[in-house]
């Protein structure tokens, strides 16, 4: 899959997601650093990730 | 043979597991914490073949739930439910690595406010203070004079959860701006590097924080310590956190039972991914 453009579901902001995403795969947006899951591959499309709570860690 | 793969977000470490578990030739049933609900009397038809679950929840409170409900149905959790409730929870884990003579920064829990400032005090300054749950240097302060200790258990006393009214003081080490983490997986250390701060003068190291790391040739008595870890909370993965003493000496700062790697293993990604695949696959009870 070539790169694709998509919105920021938080602020708009337009971003590029590589080619070879995979589904679930999630990201940052650079703008305002909300974190944006990709639900569908094709066509593309994307969602705000679970957001960090604060049992979250590793 | 097909294992579980248990997470909130297909996060870099998690789509490489997946990949590497692909690859060793397991069926992967993906658990989606966020998406899936969960029958307490037996398990879901799509989890019934399920060998072994890693447990790869970005949330502790999650990962508990998922691997009591697991192990009870006879699969084995990765990492074990009670490994998880000592490493996810900082004043268990600290209490069993100093019981175990693992070296370890000494610790005073308390559960007022009154009494976090008399330990604070009985500590010294500077010392730390943490909540008992949580990561990512979050909440983590280093504690410099009254005026700051009241300012920093003011604020947790203010704060909602049950878990901010448990105050963990912890002795401050004068760590040679880097801290050391070893991944263990299965009793063998697959990874070892050492994390150094953003910046001179920069207390905490984490990577979430803005920490760089490197390789580390880890000593051998670390190496003893990091397979003592192993055997105090039983096979795993564990991210098993060092922080050295300027004036020598070692200690075992925390114990993480989800450890993430992408950033630590940069190129190396794939083949820490392929071990913790290959030591879920050998822990499959069907």
């Amino acid at each position: 899959m070539d790169g694709q453009k998509v919105e920021c579901p938080d602020c708009g902001a337009e971003k590029e997601v590589a080619g070879g995403v995979q589904q679930g795969e999630v990201m940052s947006c650079a703008c305002c650093g909300t974190l944006i899951e990709v639900l569908e591959l094709s066509p593309i499309k994307v969602g705000k990730a679970p957001q960090i709570e604060e049992d979250f860690g590793e | 043979m097909e294992i579980g793969l248990a997470y909130t977000m297909l996060t870099p470490e998690n789509a490489s597991i997946r990949a590497a578990l692909q690859s060793e030739g397991a069926a992967v049933a993906e658990i989606n914490d966020e998406r899936e609900s969960f029958p307490l009397d037996g398990l879901s038809g799509a989890h019934k073949g399920v060998g072994s679950l890693l447990c790869r929840s970005s949330s502790f409170s999650r990962s508990l739930c998922l691997s009591y409900v697991f192990e009870r149905n006879g699969v084995a959790a990765i990492n074990s439910h009670a490994a998880q409730q000592v490493c996810g929870d900082k004043v268990l884990c600290s209490s069993a690595l100093a019981s175990a003579g693992i070296p370890t920064p000494k610790v005073s829990m308390a559960f007022s406010q009154a009494s976090a400032l008399q330990a604070v005090e009985a500590m010294g300054y500077p010392c730390v203070v943490k909540p008992p749950v949580g990561s990512w240097g979050r909440m983590v302060y280093k504690v410099t004079d009254r005026a700051c200790a009241e300012a920093v258990v003011g604020l947790k006393a203010a704060l909602g959860h049950y878990t901010d009214k448990i105050y963990y003081v912890q002795e401050y080490v004068d760590k040679p701006g880097r801290d050391i983490r070893v991944l263990l997986v299965g009793g063998e250390i697959a990874l070892s590097i050492c994390r150094t701060a953003s910046s001179p003068g920069a207390f905490l190291t984490n990577l979430n924080a803005g920490g760089k790391a490197s390789e580390f040739p880890l000593p051998p008595e670390m190496q003893e310590a990091a397979h003592k870890v192993g055997a105090l909370l039983g096979s795993g993965i564990y991210g098993i956190d060092f922080i050295e003493g300027k004036e020598g000496g070692f200690y075992v700062l925390e114990v993480n039972h989800a450890p993430e790697f992408s950033k630590s293993a940069g190129a190396d990604i794939g083949r820490v991914a392929r071990k913790i695949a290959q030591f879920a696959i050998a822990s499959a009870k069907n």
